[in-house]
């Protein structure tokens, strides 16, 4: 679940709490607990809205009106009847303060919706995707892949950065045979795969072993909501328009040899042999650190893809060593 | 919208008929996404208008409520639902509406043109 969502749902939870306060335990308790299988509902329905924090902002938004006039109407036994019979409070009292607080809350409400608009797209993503960390894919450390950490002790420097430090514990083996991933980094790709609804693939156009990857990724089990997509280039404009076509924002990277110096960091931690695979998600943190050097187009790399999967130089190979098979964008 | 005695609101109304058309016990969240598809809309409809429409027609005796067997959402590691059901009132009340509508000729609306 995002951090929209998680602030979505605490507001909607926390306004049902509030406006219903003072009323016998029973109603209250049903009432709040209506609320929370429905936001529950919504969160795990396949079918729910692209932006479900906002989704739930705006049903909160457009109902607080009926929240405070049910309210009332628990409240008033006399105003109850009323609004049976005819439909609308008549004391002026009543209508006065409902309209009060009903304005305020809007007013509050909105604010936050603007406060929460000013984010960056991709930051928003980044939000999102820490409920695929914290879920069931478990915390890779070194000592869980006891390969990794043996490279990792040979490749550190001799004093920590602790971006590289994340980029090693991110690491990966990968191995593509007859259409199916193995080794460690399956196991953490077909676990994203699992808890995403859409899985893009941009591919370096050069690169020989794309479609067995791509086959082989799409052989992973999935939920039946989850989506695949292949994007032809993701360089380029071409990639962008592509992109642009499913609604998804992202910074253009190039990965030109001449310019790729900022992936030096990448190049010096591939494993010697099979592919290698880097979780760009936990590097994001990395990323916010204060006084963190990491150069632009990298963070714009990780910023803007998941999954890296390096492929080495090889028979098919044979253009450029190393170079970049495929860039796996589970949202 | 001012209530006439008995009358029931449109959204009311459709809560019902959908009640009926899905024959069996339902909860709020599947009621909203009923009244979406119907509505054709983009959002469903708000906590507060559905909640309060299904506690007024339950208070009418249009609507029966319970919360469903604890086990069930224990087992789905889910909160509860709480499952509404038609009486036979909101049967009678969805046959009486149907045959109003029926029966009342079409609403001309006046139209407004300049002098």
């Amino acid at each position: 679940m995002g951090a929209g969502v998680s602030f979505a749902k605490a507001l909607v939870l926390a306004w049902t709490r509030l406006y219903t306060a003072g009323l016998p335990d029973e109603m209250r308790a049903r009432r709040c607990a209506e609320i929370e299988s429905d936001v529950w509902e919504l969160e795990h329905d396949p079918d729910r809205p692209r932006f479900a924090a906002a989704h739930l902002l705006l049903r909160l938004l457009r109902g607080i009106w009926h929240d405070l006039r049910w309210r009332i109407e628990q409240r008033t036994p006399y105003v109850a009847t009323q609004l049976m019979l005819h439909g609308v409070p008549r004391h002026p009292a009543i209508v006065t303060s409902a309209f009060t607080c009903s304005l305020t809350v809007h007013f509050v409400a909105g604010a936050v919706v603007i406060w929460l608009a000013a984010f960056p797209f991709h930051r928003l993503s980044v939000i999102a995707l820490q409920r695929a960390e914290s879920a069931s894919v478990p915390a890779p450390t070194l000592s869980a892949f006891e390969n990794d950490a043996t490279d990792a002790a040979a490749l550190a420097p001799a004093r920590p950065d602790p971006f590289l430090a994340r980029l090693l514990q991110n690491r990966y083996a990968l191995s593509v045979h007859k259409g199916q991933l193995s080794l460690a980094g399956a196991y953490v790709l077909s676990s994203a795969i699992a808890q995403s609804r859409l899985v893009v693939l941009g591919e370096d156009p050069d690169t020989t072993e794309t479609p067995e990857f791509w086959a082989a990724v799409s052989n992973t089990p999935a939920p039946p909501t989850t989506e695949w997509r292949k994007v032809a280039a993701m360089n380029g404009h071409r990639g962008r328009n592509a992109l642009d076509s499913l609604h998804i924002r992202i910074m253009a990277v190039t990965l030109s040899p001449s310019e790729s110096g900022y992936l030096q960091p990448i190049y010096d931690s591939l494993l010697p042999s099979d592919w290698t695979m880097f979780d760009l998600r936990p590097l994001r943190q990395e990323l916010r650190a204060p006084g963190s050097m990491v150069h632009r187009d990298l963070s714009r790399l990780i910023l803007g893809y998941d999954i890296l999967v390096m492929v080495p130089v090889g028979e098919a190979s044979v253009r450029r060593a190393p170079r970049t098979a495929g860039r796996s964008g589970s949202r | 919208m001012r209530r006439k005695p008995g009358q029931l609101l449109p959204l009311e109304l459709d809560v019902c008929r959908m009640a009926r058309d899905v024959g069996e016990s339902f909860h709020g969240y599947q009621m909203a996404k009923l009244l979406q598809e119907g509505a054709d809309a983009r959002l469903l409809i708000a906590h507060g208008t559905l909640y309060r429409a299904l506690a007024r027609l339950e208070g009418m005796g249009l609507l029966k409520s319970r919360w469903e067997d604890p086990r069930i959402a224990a087992r789905e590691n889910r909160p509860g639902r709480r499952l509404y059901s038609l009486t036979a009132a909101g049967e009678t009340a969805v046959r009486d509406a149907a045959k109003t509508t029926a029966a009342k000729p079409a609403r001309v609306r006046r139209k407004w043109v300049p002098a």
